[in-house]
């Protein structure tokens, strides 16, 4: 499985190179998982800390007035971005109906 | 000169790859891409709804919310204290000043903190606002420029900044306004001595839904009653509602993989004469099952490793606000996620081995089984 001239079909550059490409995934799987081990998990205890003081029950992923952000006040067909009552927001009266205490 | 090498088909694997090096990348690159899009939409999920309930945690109980025939109406602050102390099992009951307003870039959430109730919690470097001050949340810094903000509720006030939160608080209060009691309810309409909801501590959390009927009936008035739980499962529901869309990129990922799986297979089917020319040459069995599946792992394993990583970061980099763009409705200032990393490396197993088992299933099969079919018969057939 020689050339001509007695040298390997570049199977020495093919052999360092395939060696090469599996070490640096098996690196990057290792650093991947240093990270993931190492990762400080303090990054949001300021934000669990405010949840924890003042009470919150929701995040803010969602923009304020969104129906995610306040399920249980927002009645899902009407888009309350719009609303010129923001603050007033009202049940949606046949969850009221269901839930209303004997 | 001679080839020595402790790792002989490794080399003579690459050597195949590399001999088709359009295919080989094009493999790499369709490999790459599809690990990094499953990747991006299930660790996004796994790890928005992880943080989600890890962050809620500490969240009270109960809240109870009065309702009349108006629909939500305020509750008197001591009287809604008391009631809630006198049920047994609850341990601590506090009114909250709450409401959405208009802010200077759009709706915020207004927060009246009360005074005597936070100080004891608050960490040192955040202040209590003064009457006509508000302490912002990450978000909604950035339109207040000016140093004041008008907030426009059921009346408006203009209040001073008077700090702003963290940005690692991002998740939690990213368009919060945190003002004095008093301006909170004469922005939101409520009378003094009167709060928007209670939030309950319980003594034991997984009785919380067992005070429900003691604590509808301690009022004198109908009232919402919503647990922990629920409000995190209406949370992870809506999140998932929201991500489903996400998951429609899965379907075509689905697609391109088997794809992939057959041009595999149909590859590895064509060159049937070169394992027909190995097994000539004194090859064993083995000898060729070991070549392919190092091929396939030499073409396999540093794409699906490039996609994972790409997707850890998109993802998992601290500080990511692309998903806000993208999937919470954000038009300007989205939060910044600081996502939690537990169970992350689970989902990315996960999805190496869903692409790894069909690729190398379909690569391995036609070599395996034309090494044990007489090398004549490959010859013979091609050359006739």
């Amino acid at each position: 499985m020689t050339s001509p001239t007695g040298q390997a079909d570049r199977l020495g550059i093919c052999n360092a190179l395939g060696l090469f490409i599996l070490i640096l995934a098996a690196a990057a799987v290792v650093i991947v998982c240093v990270d993931a081990a190492h990762r400080s998990d303090t990054l949001n205890d300021q934000g669990a800390q405010l949840v924890r003081i003042f009470g919150f029950t929701r995040l803010s992923l969602v923009p304020s007035g969104r129906t995610l952000r306040m399920p249980h006040l927002c009645n899902s067909a009407v888009d309350w971005r719009y609303d010129p009552q923001l603050a007033g927001i009202q049940p949606d009266p046949a969850d009221l109906i269901l839930k209303d205490p004997d | 000169m001679k080839f020595r090498s402790s790792y002989p088909f490794l080399a003579w694997a690459v050597r195949d790859s590399i001999r088709q090096p359009l295919e080989a990348l094009l493999l790499f690159l369709s490999l790459a891409s599809l690990a990094a899009v499953l990747g991006t939409v299930l660790l996004l999920s796994q790890t928005l709804s992880h943080t989600a309930q890890r962050l809620l945690k500490d969240a009270p109980a109960l809240v109870i919310r009065r309702v009349g025939a108006g629909g939500w109406a305020p509750m008197p602050v001591q009287e809604s204290v008391r009631l809630a102390k006198s049920v047994a099992g609850v341990i601590g009951a506090r009114t909250r000043i709450w409401g959405t307003v208009n802010g200077p870039g759009g709706p915020v959430t207004v927060f009246g903190i009360d005074q005597p109730l936070e100080r004891a919690g608050l960490p040192d470097n955040i202040l209590l606002p003064s009457p006509g001050q508000a302490i912002l949340g990450p978000g909604v810094m950035a339109d207040a420029k000016t140093g004041v903000i008008k907030l426009s509720g059921t009346n408006s006030l203009v209040v001073q900044v008077a700090a702003v939160l963290d940005s690692r608080t991002s998740m939690v209060a990213h368009d919060l306004v945190l003002l004095h009691p008093n301006d909170a309810r004469q922005i939101l309409g409520i009378a003094p001595g009167y709060a928007r909801d209670l939030a309950v501590d319980v003594f034991y959390d997984n009785e919380a839904e067992a005070l429900l009927p003691d604590l509808a009936s301690a009022y004198p008035w109908p009232v919402l009653l919503i647990t922990r739980r629920e409000a995190a499962g209406i949370y992870s529901a809506g999140l998932a509602r929201r991500s489903g869309l996400a998951y429609m990129t899965l379907v075509p990922a689905l697609l391109a993989l088997a794809f992939i799986v057959v041009g595999a297979y149909k590859n590895q089917s064509a060159r049937r004469y070169e394992v027909g020319l190995y097994k000539a040459f004194g090859w064993t069995t083995a000898d060729i099952f070991r070549l392919q599946l190092l091929k396939a792992l030499f073409s396999g394993i540093p794409a699906v490793v490039c996609g994972l990583i790409l997707a850890y970061g998109l993802v998992l980099w601290p500080g990511v606000s692309w998903p806000g763009y993208l999937l919470l409705g954000w038009k300007q200032y989205p939060p910044l996620l600081y996502l939690d990393v537990s169970g992350a490396l689970l989902v990315l197993l996960e999805i190496a081995l869903l692409l790894f088992l069909p690729y190398l299933a379909a690569a391995l099969w036609p070599a395996i089984k034309a090494a044990t079919t007489d090398p004549q018969d490959f010859l013979a057939k091609e050359f006739i």
